[in-house]
């Protein structure tokens, strides 16, 4: 709350420049997990368990402090970070992938085809997302990849309308009659006037739907059937915290400060986005 | 000026509108003087963005929307039978727009709450004008307005929405919200523009008939200067914020005095060929000069146009706001 | 109106049909059921008459059949795990989900609605602020933290409310309140973008010409037309909150379907799940119809043929 009313004084521009930065920052942390994190996350300390974080007793050795069976928070927050975002960003590019292969095909084939694909895209849109990863994963088993996969399979209904709706835009304009007269083929048409001009409204999807698939994972895997030990997760270290809340909340609530802060960051850079979407849009 | 009209309904003296923008204020009005009597026609011309639609706006000070801080501010006269408006509280603001001075938007289209039928659209404003109406008797009046302007079944119009309605017939319906007040005057802007051309001339017609037999006073404001002849008495046009020119329709049509009213004239498909063109563009109204802010689209532009024109009376009542009107 | 219904009405159908065709196949394609049904090493002859009483010889789509027709009489089938029959082990839970779940609804409706459009007639910096800060949090934070953050808050720190279980009203307030304000914040933001949105509209400036109050104006014309569009995102709030339901049934241990669900995905136990996904889904979908209805009855431009 104070957070977002302070940051809502800050001018735009350098409003999205901060949140850039310091998500850019979280993304590099958790890429270079292995060389930075300061301690084997899966290394078990009996002796040391639950220890508190810096500033409530605890000691720089544990920064955040560590788990019920004395693991250190800040290295799994930081393999969990980079779990998180391994997962989402191949489920995405995995998702834009298929929404955009099924788009030109969408919007290339006969009617049918067409009619076909898009009452699967409604009613990919009307069911929860949660009710279809529940189903594929039940199928296919927890292993990461099947994330991945999922996640590719429910989140690309967006691509799929946008590729549709611009090669069908582009079929009704003059140079794709003068390209196919010259003998160019649909499937290359598509590839060569469509998607050139996608780049950017993708990449703006992609980077919309990042919060999305984030939370996503986390959630699967607080309810325990998403990543798997000893994988690190942080959606995993929030529900093995949960029940020592009382005596050590910081099991729980350091891996969900981490989790709401990238999803904020992810916000505000959204909402900058879709601005500067807007701006355009009116110019 | 005043001296001879018969009776002067609405006056409006020294009327200034300025919005702030990011570039500083912007000064849409500038010392407007109108005045209008009773039962009369009185047609503001002008280009798009010479401030007419927003004096009429200002006239009801509609100019921006309900719980919207509006950055306008207003500043002149504005009197309704010697009554000043411009300092009146809001309350009686409401009852002079439910009673007395009605409005009629271009917006035929959008004007109309999708949701609500036409009956209770209609009676709304009668019970505005009248609270005493009961709930029945201002539905029985909205039906009657509907067929008073001409809707060929108006108990099925009562209970249509307005999107069962043609752009015409919703329209015609604008008109019946307004006329069903029986207001001392009505404000038309551009009432047609947003109709087919066939429909405008009906609903033009329509219009001049509510008026003749209502006896209301009547702002009509057009860019159209063609159906002007047909419907006012007396024509003032507008340039840049001011209104530089007003006289009989007669007068003002056929022999204008300020070279921007007779480029407008010569505009028209019926005009002498003889009359120049208007070239350019309206101003920008950032960037006025302190002269006449014509001056930089005119012919006849001499050393005097650099300082503010002076408002010179000619013989019939009309007036012009030039250094050297023409004869 | 009726044109519109019956399309709706038929792709309400088709969705659930694709839903009962996954449910099927994801049966189906987790193995043979003949091996997870049966104990190994039973004679051939024994296997063959199995495979016959339970139709499992006949094609994929004459199985298919059958399995409609059991869904639609009401056969769900028995759980592969514990052998309780599937429809009560839903129906036992099911009380406790739906409680939560109205619960919530009918406090982010009766509290989003106004907030929001009362934000967008006084418009003050504080409440605005105050109002998008919330609906931030709402959009960032997962029902899974706010759970846990309000058990930590209201449960440990203040000692105030039960943090798990059902058993007395009191317990229903924070699994309610966790599904409800980010619900509340997403109704608040929303109501308040189409009413601003409306008040720009040219029948507003109708109404204020005609001399009404602003009262007035409020209700008839702004409010009900900044309606008509929250009544379409409505549906995809329920349809968070349903998602939401399962975590939250997760953080306040509810006895509610979500962890029926979660615990047959944990064990692979597929008729629980199957029946479980074509109810969720069957709701999400009669939810999306009464929406469509109430769609038609707020907005003439659709009940009434242009």
């Amino acid at each position: 709350m104070t957070m977002t009313l302070e940051t809502a004084t800050i001018p735009k521009p350098s409003r999205l420049m901060l949140a850039a930065l310091a998500l850019g920052l979280i993304i590099l942390a958790g890429f270079l997990a292995p060389l930075i994190s300061p301690h084997d996350p899966d290394a078990v300390d009996l002796l040391n368990r639950a220890a508190p974080p810096v500033g409530l007793g605890g000691s720089w050795g544990h920064a955040l402090g560590t788990d019920q069976i004395g693991r250190d928070i800040l290295s799994r927050c930081l393999w969990g970070i980079r779990t998180s975002f391994g997962i989402a960003t191949l489920g995405l590019v995995f998702s834009a992938v298929l929404g955009v292969t099924l788009g030109i095909i969408s919007g290339l084939a006969g009617a049918w085809t067409d009619r076909i694909i898009m009452t699967v895209v409604d009613v990919f849109i009307s069911l929860p997302n949660l009710l279809l990863m529940l189903c594929g994963i039940a199928l296919l088993g927890t292993e990461t990849w099947v994330l991945v996969v999922l996640i590719g399979f429910v989140k690309w209904e967006g691509y799929a309308r946008l590729v549709r709706g611009q090669v069908l835009a582009i079929r009704e304009q003059g140079y794709i009659e003068a390209a196919r007269v010259l003998g160019a083929r649909n499937l290359t048409i598509a590839l060569r006037h469509v998607l050139p001009n996608l780049a950017s409204p993708l990449a703006v999807i992609l980077t919309l739907s990042f919060p999305g698939v984030l939370l996503m994972e986390a959630g699967l895997s607080f309810l325990g059937v998403g990543v798997q030990p000893p994988v690190a997760s942080l959606g995993r270290m929030i529900d093995d915290g949960r029940n020592y809340l009382v005596n050590a909340w910081w099991i729980s609530g350091m891996p969900s400060i981490v989790i709401v802060a990238i999803t904020l960051l992810f916000q505000i850079i959204g909402d900058a986005i879709r601005d500067r979407v807007d701006e355009w849009l009116d110019a | 000026m005043s001296g001879s009209m018969p009776e002067t309904l609405l006056s409006v003296r020294d009327l200034t509108l300025s919005f702030a923008t990011r570039m500083g204020p912007l000064k849409v009005l500038r010392g407007i003087d109108l005045d209008i009597a009773a039962n009369e026609v009185v047609a503001l011309v002008g280009e798009s963005g010479s401030g007419k639609s927003a004096l009429g706006k200002s006239i009801v000070q509609l100019l921006s929307p309900p719980f919207v801080d509006g950055r306008a501010t207003l500043s002149g006269s504005i009197r309704l039978h010697g009554e000043e408006l411009i300092t009146a509280p809001a309350h009686r603001l409401r009852a002079v727009r439910a009673r007395d001075i009605a409005m009629v938007s271009q917006d035929a289209l959008s004007g109309l709450n999708p949701v609500m039928r036409i009956g209770a659209q209609i009676a709304e404003a009668a019970q505005a004008a009248d609270p005493a109406l009961s709930a029945a008797a201002a539905r029985r009046d909205a039906r009657d307005m509907l067929a008073a302007v001409g809707l060929p079944d108006p108990d099925k119009a009562a209970r249509d929405y307005p999107h069962q309605l043609s752009g015409g017939q919703r329209q015609r319906v604008m008109l019946a919200l307004a006329a069903i007040r029986q207001p001392q005057v009505l404000i038309a802007d551009e009432p047609t523009t947003a109709l087919d051309v066939s429909v405008q001339a009906r609903v033009l017609a329509l219009l001049a008939d509510l008026q003749r037999q209502s006896g209301m006073a009547m702002l009509f404001i057009t860019h159209d200067l063609g159906v002007v002849a047909n419907i006012a008495h007396r024509v003032a046009v507008m340039y840049a914020g001011q209104i530089i020119e007003t006289g009989t329709v007669a007068e003002v049509f056929t022999r204008p005095r300020h070279p921007y009213s007779a480029g407008l004239i010569s505009a028209l498909p019926e005009a002498p060929a003889h009359h120049p063109r208007l070239a350019g563009g309206p101003p920008d109204l950032h960037n006025l000069a302190p002269g006449c802010a014509f001056m930089p689209r005119c012919r006849h532009a001499a050393m005097a146009c650099s300082q503010p024109p002076p408002l010179k009376p000619f013989p019939g009542g009309a007036h012009a706001l030039c250094w050297s009107p023409l004869s | 109106m009726l044109r519109f219904m019956s399309w709706r009405f038929l792709r309400a159908q088709v969705t659930m049909l694709f839903v009962l065709v996954v449910a099927f196949l994801t049966v189906r394609l987790s193995g043979e059921p003949f091996d997870t049904m049966f104990p190994e090493g039973l004679t051939q002859e024994t296997a063959q008459a199995l495979r016959h009483r339970w139709n499992l010889d006949l094609p994929i789509w004459e199985q298919f059949t059958l399995y409609l027709g059991k869904m639609l009489t009401g056969d769900f089938g028995r759980s592969l795990f514990t052998h309780e029959p599937v429809w009560q082990m839903y129906a036992e839970r099911m009380p406790a989900t739906l409680a939560v779940g109205s619960l919530a609804l009918i406090i982010a409706i009766s509290l989003g609605i106004p907030i929001g459009a009362l934000s967008a007639l006084r418009r003050g910096a504080v409440t605005e602020r105050m109002l998008m800060g919330v609906a931030f949090l709402g959009y960032a934070v997962p029902h899974f933290v706010f759970g846990i953050g309000l058990i930590l808050l209201f449960g440990y720190y203040l000692r105030l409310l039960p943090a798990s279980g059902l058993s007395s009203p009191q317990h229903y307030i924070l699994p309610v309140l966790t599904l409800a304000i980010p619900m509340v914040a997403g109704i608040a933001r929303f109501m308040r973008a189409a009413m601003l949105d409306t008040i720009g509209q040219p029948y507003v400036m109708t109404a204020a010409s005609k001399g009404l109050g602003n009262g007035r104006i409020a209700r008839r014309h702004v409010l009900r037309n900044a309606m008509v569009p929250l009544v379409t995102v409505l549906g995809l709030e329920i349809a968070g909150l349903i998602n939401g339901s399962v975590f939250v049934e997760a953080v306040f241990s509810l006895p509610g379907v979500g962890r029926v669900l979660v615990s047959s995905v944990e064990n692979r136990d597929f008729t629980v799940l199957q029946f479980g996904v074509v109810a969720y889904a069957g709701l999400v979908v009669l939810i999306n119809l009464v929406i469509d209805l109430l769609y038609t009855l707020i907005d003439p431009r659709v009940r009434v043929g242009g």
